[in-house]
């Protein structure tokens, strides 16, 4: 039972790869820039081709593909269940049918329909997965502080929210480490996980959320307590110790990202 | 001699396997613990023991080698685990942080619950677990746990492994972050259990504990055996103990202080020892200078 090995979203691997060294805002509006880009492009041919760069992207930071690819389990049921969607209610009376189950009636364009929204899915968590394998939280905060910073005129938090984020995924494997040594100690006493009806599913995992929730109080008050012992008072006036600096790298990188978009959104 | 509870061959343990955080804790353990015996697991953090213990219960599968309860392959294809968790009672660091029942019995009726047994036999376990820990039934089962404090949390959770009734306790750290007088009542419990013929197996950081409690020693080094043996086969080897970051026990260091200032002091584990073998000095001097 190691939970850690299946849940990798909000997982960073320090690694020096040439990705792990851009600058985070490089690589937080690269991707949002990708994500935007995944919904506009119209063909296979584009999903293709993004799929390949993304490969290209995995390699060049050094992310075992298994190991990236791994983040997809826990969104397997929701990606089943688009691609069931889609299928059956996605084309329209459009098309030719391929079999009909009851009132079910799968048409090809809705197939079509199924795996091309399958495919952006895909490819859509695989990049933000990405980000945060390159990204350290410290990194990712520093970054969506700087940017989200001009919104603060009109009442946006920025420190804090960046502050906030930053946090919950930093403790995603401390929770998850939890959840483990939680489940194991009832394991020990003889409880069963997985096991009977939905109900009793659900039922087994009130010795774990419990202990869980009291847990992650704790620690939230410990962590709380940890920052106003080191003089923590929100945004106003801190200064960094590491200065974000825009490099020759990030103007390269953001350049390509922008030249492949444009063709992968025309690309019929 | 009688068969061992719990025996392991050549355990091996990889975390994360197929990952890059890929890391080896246990590297070919090979162990036996026998009816009766009280073993301290002792070792540097991040030597094996909790991953080792862990294997004990079948909570981990593993990567090499096996492990048998009572002659039984836990990983054999059709291996009863439940069974083994009901006899060998792990007892995690810190079990108060498990507990999560609105009264002190329900929490401790959670194991033989699931063990299928009738409300009698569970109401008569917990109320004899609740003793065992030194906790009046009547006075606290009723309480929630979350109003106790911690020495008496942890007592509780521990009661909560008891009621299974288990041959063998497995204790992780078990008198970690409780102040001198809750270490000392539960080494007490923990002491009196195995005068009822209960197995122990304490994994610890403190020499002193081991020293005291432990009829055997077995110290773990990245993953395997360093040393396995009685604790003053295993004190005498302090050159090994320190190169890995472990100490002698206080009692025996006076001593060995004592002996470096010319005093004629035996070798003593505990604090008993150490006033007898003082006082055996002592004496022994005075004579002399008569």
């Amino acid at each position: 039972m190691e939970l850690t090995r299946y849940i990798t979203v909000g997982q960073y691997l320090p690694r020096s790869s040439p990705l792990h060294n851009l600058d985070p805002r490089t690589k937080i509006l690269a991707t949002t820039a990708l994500m935007v880009t995944l919904f506009l492009i119209p063909s296979f041919a584009g999903l293709g081709l993004l799929a390949a760069g993304l490969l290209a992207l995995l390699a060049l930071g050094q992310i075992p593909l298994g190991y990236a690819l791994r983040g997809l389990r826990p969104i397997a049921v929701l990606l089943l269940l688009t691609v069931f969607l889609n299928t059956f209610f996605g084309g329209g009376d459009a098309g030719r049918t391929l079999f009909q189950a009851g009132p079910l009636v799968a048409t090809e364009e809705g197939f079509r329909r199924a795996l091309f929204v399958g495919l952006r899915f895909i490819l859509l968590v695989t990049a933000a997965t990405l980000l945060t394998f390159v990204t350290s939280p410290v990194e990712l905060t520093d970054g969506l502080e700087w940017l989200l910073h001009p919104f603060r005129r009109v009442g946006v938090p920025a420190h804090e929210l960046a502050m906030m984020m930053s946090i919950a995924l930093r403790f995603i494997p401390t929770l998850l480490e939890e959840t483990e040594k939680i489940m194991k100690a009832q394991m020990a006493r003889g409880a069963e996980f997985g096991q009977g009806s939905i109900l009793r599913r659900a039922r087994a995992f009130v010795p774990v959320l419990v202990p869980l929730l009291i847990s992650a109080f704790r620690r939230s008050e410990e962590l709380a307590l940890a920052m106003e012992a080191r003089c923590y008072r929100g945004g106003e006036g801190r200064t960094r110790m590491k200065e974000l600096r825009w490099r020759t790298a990030d103007l390269v990188a953001g350049a390509c990202v922008i030249a492949v978009s444009t063709v992968l959104v025309r690309l019929r | 001699m009688s068969d061992p509870l719990i025996a392991c061959r050549g355990l091996c343990h990889t975390y994360l396997r197929g990952t890059p955080m890929e890391a080896m804790a246990l590297d070919g353990v090979t162990l036996e613990i026998r009816p009766g015996e009280v073993v301290a697991i002792i070792g540097p953090t991040g030597s094996g023991k909790s991953t080792l213990i862990q294997h004990f219960n079948g909570l981990l599968r593993p990567t090499a080698g096996e492990v048998r309860i009572a002659g039984e392959d836990l990983w054999a294809p059709r291996a009863d685990r439940r069974r083994a968790r009901q006899q060998i009672g792990l007892v995690f660091q810190f079990p108060e942080y498990q507990l999560f029942e609105e009264t002190v019995r329900k929490d401790v009726a959670f194991g033989p619950k699931n063990l299928g047994l009738p409300a009698e036999t569970i109401a008569a376990r917990v109320d004899e677990a609740l003793r065992q820990v030194g906790l009046d039934p009547g006075r606290f089962g009723d309480r929630s746990p979350f109003t106790l404090s911690g020495g008496e949390m942890r007592r509780v959770a521990l009661a909560g492994v008891l009621a299974m009734r288990p041959s063998c306790l497995v204790l992780d750290e078990p008198t970690a972050g409780l102040d001198p007088r809750g270490k000392e009542e539960l080494l007490e419990r923990i002491a009196a259990l195995h005068r009822k013929g209960m197995t122990l197996v304490l994994v610890t950081h403190s020499m002193d504990e081991a020293a005291l409690l432990a009829g055997r020693i077995v110290v773990m080094q990245a993953g395997r055996v360093m040393l396995d043996g009685s604790p003053h086969e295993v004190f005498a080897r302090e050159d090994d103990l320190r190169r890995i970051g472990l100490a002698l026990p206080q009692a025996a260091r006076l001593v060995r202080l004592l002996r470096g200032r010319g005093m004629p002091v035996g070798d003593a584990l505990t604090i008993v020892e150490a006033r007898q073998a003082i006082l055996a000095a002592v004496r022994g001097m005075g004579r002399g200078a008569h």
